[in-house]
């Protein structure tokens, strides 16, 4: 029987987790019952780690220290735009880390990216080993497609810091289209339509013979569900500001409770033409307490979201024309993600590609079924199944003049390798620095620069006499090998790129460390209020026998032997309780059992007598 | 019902009670004191005093307790227990009939002042030393907790030899053994028959020890049957207990002449504390002559007025004299003066002492009603605390509490332990044994640390505590909501002081922090920041979860929550 691989959909707002069981993928919801989990990270006020939906519900009440869409920063560098973009929108501080990386300060803890995606994803494991009553070490994580090396490599330290071995990464819409094509011999080129919480992709892929391609992909990583609920609550903010002059945006309270009731009345409507928004007690003012309660309509909803939509749209046009596909071409469009129940959305996607999307599979499931089958298909041996992927960035080196020359275009499948042939370009030149880079500019300062190294030895002659053998090399994991030779000598100088999260192999070692001390911690505190309320529960017992038995025994020497040894006893166990001494109160518990046992018995037989 | 916290007692409470108790004695509120006492009790069990009042009252209540059937030394005859009853005008209290276990104390019968029903037999004799005065966090010695253990039905009553060997504690006088029951609620009594007996036995014996200088005869035991022979003191002639000037208790039903009152009944506002034997000229003229801070010129209370017997008349309202008693279980003393030889009340014999035939139980300077031997009477205070059985309740008040008393109060130095209502600075004189001469304040028991006119509590919140020891949780919620109001709110310092019991108390509302809290009814006027705390519960979140996320300090959300709870906004599963 092979390992158990769990598959996990990374979201930047939700994440799932799903398994392959007796050959069918599952989804496996978390202690509530759901079966997605918000992907965000909170530091309470006395210190505790809140995961999930815990830390959603007091989201903007502790907004300074609470984490979300971690997904847009992990990977980046600490000046790049994305960066940028988030610190003016998000409440919680970020700052630059020692390797020109991004960190985030909670509570005065500075925590690194990877680490803050490490605990959702540590959550989910949490969430798979009680489901399936055992350890769960292996797992396969989607990332967007768009993704590079450096975001990938922190998306797998991630995972290495909650205790998995992320033994393949792979892009969202390809687990889309994987969970999609599952079971189904089908041969097809589809658009995968993919809104969520806090992104949006458009990916084509071409599906055929158990190989899924990804011919395109793009999107928007500021654009998803979250700013649509901005939409309702900027409604109801003005509203009430209007008929109250307060806005409600200025009390954390109101404004964590028209957070919740917006997204609550956005998913209603989907089903709804209208949705009734009650907010009791919401506000004070002159000692007064104020109601907030309005009727909000699916076509007040689509007017107030009209654009987000439209950008939506445009971003598909952009990417079909970039990938030079064709809207007949395309013969089925999959939607993944919950803002895809949107009826206006639904219709929109229609329109553009000019055919009913294909509502078959759970928009926010299949992400992460698609990840549990491929994991499940890298574990069995005799899986027929080749998923292909694709480079999302094109890769090249820098030429004279400042130009960026690709050697493996956007989207070429991996594994993959590419050569080509430059000259000097200086009399009596006798090396060459190869720089590598990633992107699609032209410019290749405006690409992102993987590593570079220097090629030296080369024989004295005029320009463009000296040939020089450059090589790319990706392989099925993604890093990514360039090379160097003189075509004259054969000699021949070469780096590996390997992407970096921006943490040191000893800041991850440690932070692995600290993660499992935390899972101990957890546990231990667990069993200790278990212990802890058993002990509390059985001394008010006991106590509240305490006169009755004192009084019927403490006459005779063995009574008074007894009741001071049961005096000992609740000491002993509150002494526990006030060191969390587990031990102690684990053992007290016993002793607390034997003596309210017999104190119950002196009671009963006083009765009778 | 309230219990003092396991293993040790609110002293200061109990103090507080004891004093509350006192003046309402002493407005005549019988059922108003015995509740004080009783709530006292409750803070500190362990309250010798607050057992000695509560019996006291439940006494003066019931009428006259007598030992059963001829076990005693010590009874008076018939004729005088008639003679005393005349003077009294409350017809007796019939016990109540029924019984329950000896174990089990009824609590909430005492409470009410329902007088429990006589015991069949009278509690073993005290035996073994005084109980170690340090009780607190020490678990009780054997001989305080025989001292404290309701006797049973099994134990028998004392030999004469006991009698004469045991201390001063007196054992318990019964009326009738077929309808009389020990409880653990009730305490040693003060003396057999209570305090009116312990006066009318004082006097008697003092008067008859005065009389005479020989040693007593052997007590002659009453008949079988005889409701008289309560002391086992020898029957007394008639005419030395009939009043040269009669004089009756005032009370609110004038047309009562017992002295026994109904258990029920509370007695009026004119109701006399005590009841004393009626006395002839010559005896009150005998304790006249004492030093008696009893009789202060000008002094009156609301209810009690002290007046020297010179100024009565026969026209003037009719007063009762106080005398003093002895402390309980203090040895008994004949006031100085008395003619010990000479045939009265308390020496009915006219013998000079009373350790004469049979080599005597008593002896002329040592006269008690329990006949107690002289080897056997210890000082009141001696040096090692040990002995003491108050040392324990050291803050008991030698002075009357500020709001009770007068300035000539303050004078007096100290009220009797054992009859709150004598106030005597000479107390010494009677319970300072072998020093001979003025007492010394010194040998007092100390005085209480409580500022003068102030009655703090050392813990703000030992009410609450009380309660939820009790069990009591919205009580112990209600008084930490008072003791928080009063101290600056959650900000204030008795919240910061006393965090943990404060989350305590509220936490206990809800339970357990691994409970899930669901919406209950709706709940109109509600504040903001209770109406977000009540959003935050989705069904699924726990207690401590939804603390977590409440955007507000713990302890309010703590608070919001058990109050929310409270109103029925949340149900707690």
């Amino acid at each position: 029987m092979s390992e158990r691989v769990i598959g996990i959909d990374l979201g930047t707002t939700n994440s799932c987790v799903a398994i392959v069981e007796n050959g069918t993928p599952v989804v496996i919801p978390n202690r509530g019952g759901y079966k997605t989990t918000p992907s965000m990270v909170a530091i309470a006020e006395n210190g505790k780690r809140l995961v999930g939906h815990i830390a959603k519900r007091q989201a903007i009440t502790n907004a300074e220290h609470t984490v979300y869409a971690a997904k847009r920063l992990i990977g980046r560098k600490w000046n790049s735009p994305p960066v940028r973009q988030a610190m003016e929108s998000v409440g919680y501080q970020i700052s630059e880390g020692p390797h020109d990386d991004v960190r985030i300060v909670l509570r005065n803890q500075t925590y690194s990216i990877p680490e803050i995606s490490a605990y959702v994803l540590q959550e989910m494991k949490l969430i798979a080993e009680e489901h399936l009553g055992g350890t769960v070490d292996k797992a396969v994580v989607t990332v967007p497609a768009y993704f590079n090396d450096g975001q990938r490599q922190a998306t797998k330290d991630a995972g290495r810091i909650a205790g998995l071995d992320v033994i393949r990464i792979i892009n969202e819409p390809t687990a889309a289209a994987l969970a999609y094509g599952f079971g189904k011999n089908i041969e097809r080129k589809v658009a995968v339509f993919d809104l969520g919480g806090g992104t949006f992709d458009i990916s084509i892929l071409e599906i055929g013979n158990g190989v899924f391609e990804v011919i395109s992909t793009a999107g928007d990583t500021f654009l998803g569900g979250e700013d649509f609920d901005k939409r309702i609550i900027d409604w109801l903010v003005f509203g009430f500001a209007k008929e109250h002059k307060i806005d409600l945006r200025r009390d954390k309270m109101a404004l964590q409770r028209l957070k919740d009731v917006a997204e609550k009345a956005k998913c209603e409507l989907s089903s709804a033409k209208e949705a009734e928004i009650n907010l009791p007690f919401i506000i004070s003012q002159g000692g007064e307490a104020l109601h907030l309660q309005r009727t909000l309509t699916r076509d007040k909803l689509e007017e107030l979201t009209a654009d987000l939509i439209e950008r939506c749209v445009n971003i598909c046009r952009k990417t079909l024309a970039e990938a030079d596909i064709e809207k007949a071409g395309i013969e089925d469009v999959i939607l993944v993600g919950g803002m895809t129940r949107m009826p206006k959305i639904q219709q929109s996607v229609a329109q553009f590609f000019g055919m009913e999307p294909c509502k078959g599979v759970h928009p926010d499931e299949v992400v992460a079924l698609g990840a549990s089958i491929q994991g499940s298909a890298l574990t069995e041996t005799d899986s027929e199944m080749l998923l292909l992927d694709v480079t999302p960035h094109s890769l090249g080196i820098m030429i004279v003049g400042g130009y960026f020359h690709r050697l493996i275009i956007q989207n070429t499948t991996v594994p993959t390798q590419a050569s080509h042939i430059f000259t000097t370009v200086k009399d009596n030149q006798t090396s060459v620095k190869i720089l590598v880079l990633q992107g699609e500019s032209d410019r290749a300062e405006e690409n992102e620069l993987l590593g570079e190294f220097i090629l030296t030895g080369l024989r004295r002659a005029p320009k463009s006499e000296v040939e020089v053998e450059v090589t790319f090399e990706i392989s099925a994991d993604g890093i990514v090998s360039v090379s160097a030779k003189d075509m004259e000598t054969g000699l021949k100088q070469a780096i590996t790129v390997t992407a970096t999260s921006g943490l040191t192999e000893d800041e991850i070692r440690r932070m692995v460390e600290e993660s499992k001390d935390y899972l101990l911690d957890q546990k231990a505190s667990e069993e200790f209020e278990k212990y802890k309320q058993n002990a509390e529960k059985l001394i008010d017992e006991i106590e509240s026998l305490f006169p009755r038995v004192e009084a019927a025994i403490a006459g005779s020497d063995f009574g008074q032997d007894a009741v001071k040894k049961a005096r000992s006893v609740i000491d002993r166990a509150r002494q526990g309780i006030q060191g969390r001494d587990q031990q102690a109160v684990g053992d007290s518990n016993e002793a607390l059992t034997r003596t309210l046992n017999m104190f119950k018995g002196v009671v009963a037989k006083t009765r009778v007598g | 019902m309230g219990q003092s916290p396991s293993g040790k007692g609110d002293l200061r409470g109990a103090a507080e009670r004891l004093e509350r108790g006192i003046e309402r004695y002493g407005e005549g509120d019988l059922a108003g004191a015995l509740i004080e006492f009783e709530a006292a009790l409750q803070l500190y069990p362990s309250s010798a005093r607050g057992k000695q009042f509560a019996a006291w009252v439940k006494d003066v209540q019931a009428g006259r307790k007598s030992i059963s059937g001829g076990r005693r030394a010590d009874a008076l005859d018939e004729d005088a227990l008639r003679a005393v009853d005349e003077a009294l005008e409350d017809p007796p209290s019939k016990p109540p009939s029924g019984s329950f276990p000896p174990a089990i104390a009824p609590p909430e019968r005492t409470r009410k002042g329902t007088p429990l029903p006589p015991t069949l037999e009278p509690p073993p004799p005290y035996e073994g030393k005084p109980p170690s005065p340090s009780y607190e966090g020490k678990p009780p010695s054997s001989d305080r907790q025989r001292r404290l253990t309701p006797p049973t039905r099994a134990e028998t009553a004392p030999t004469m030899a006991q009698l004469a060997s045991q201390p001063a504690t007196p054992p318990r006088v019964t009326r009738d053994a077929a309808d009389h029951h020990e409880s653990p609620w009730d305490p040693v009594p003060l003396t057999p028959g209570g305090q009116h007996e312990v006066r009318r036995a004082d006097v008697l014996a003092e008067l008859q020890s005065s009389a005479t200088k020989a040693a007593p005869p052997p007590p002659k035991l009453p008949p079988e049957g005889s409701s008289a022979t309560i002391l086992g003191m020898p029957p007394l002639e008639p005419k030395l207990l009939t009043p040269q000037r009669k004089r009756k208790v005032q009370e609110d039903r004038p047309e009562s002449v017992t002295r026994e009152f109904r258990s029920a009944t509370p007695t009026g506002p004119n109701l006399r504390p005590l009841d004393v034997p009626e006395l002839t000229e010559e005896q009150i003229q005998g304790l006249l002559s004492l030093d008696s801070p009893l009789l202060p010129e000008g002094r009156t209370t609301p209810q009690i007025e002290l007046d020297r017997i010179d100024e009565l008349n026969d026209s003037q309202e009719q007063r009762l004299i106080e005398l003093e008693a002895m402390p309980t279980p203090l040895p008994h003393r004949a006031p100085e003066g008395l003619n010990h030889s000479r045939k009265n009340d308390t020496n009915p014999m006219g013998v000079s002492s009373f350790a004469g035939e049979s080599g005597g139980e008593f002896e002329p300077q040592q006269l008690t009603p329990t006949g107690v031997k002289a080897s056997g009477l210890k000082a009141v205070r001696e040096p090692s605390p040990e002995d003491d059985p108050y040392a324990d309740l050291n803050l008991l008040p030698l002075e009357v509490a500020p709001d009770l008393a007068g300035a000539d109060e303050n004078e007096e130095g100290g009220t009797n332990p054992t009859n709150p209502f004598i106030r005597g600075a000479k107390l010494a004189a009677y319970t300072s044994y072998g020093t001979g001469g003025e007492p010394k304040l010194e040998d007092m028991p100390p005085l209480p640390k409580q500022p003068t006119g102030t009655h703090k509590l050392a813990h703000p919140l030992a009410t609450a505590e009380a309660a939820l020891q009790a069990g009591d949780v919205n009580a112990a919620v209600d008084a930490c909501e008072r003791a928080l109001a009063q101290s600056g709110g959650l900000a204030g310092n008795v919240a910061r002081d006393h965090l943990p019991l404060v989350e305590q108390i509220y936490g206990a509302i809800l339970i357990a922090a691994d409970r899930v809290p669901r919406h209950g009814h709706a709940t109109a006027d509600l504040e903001p920041r209770s109406a977000f705390l009540l959003s935050r519960i989705d069904g699924s979140m726990t207690v401590e979860d939804v603390l977590d996320v409440s955007g507000m300090p713990r302890l309010e959300a703590l608070r919001t929550m058990a109050l929310l709870a409270r109103r029925g906004a949340i149900v707690i599963t």
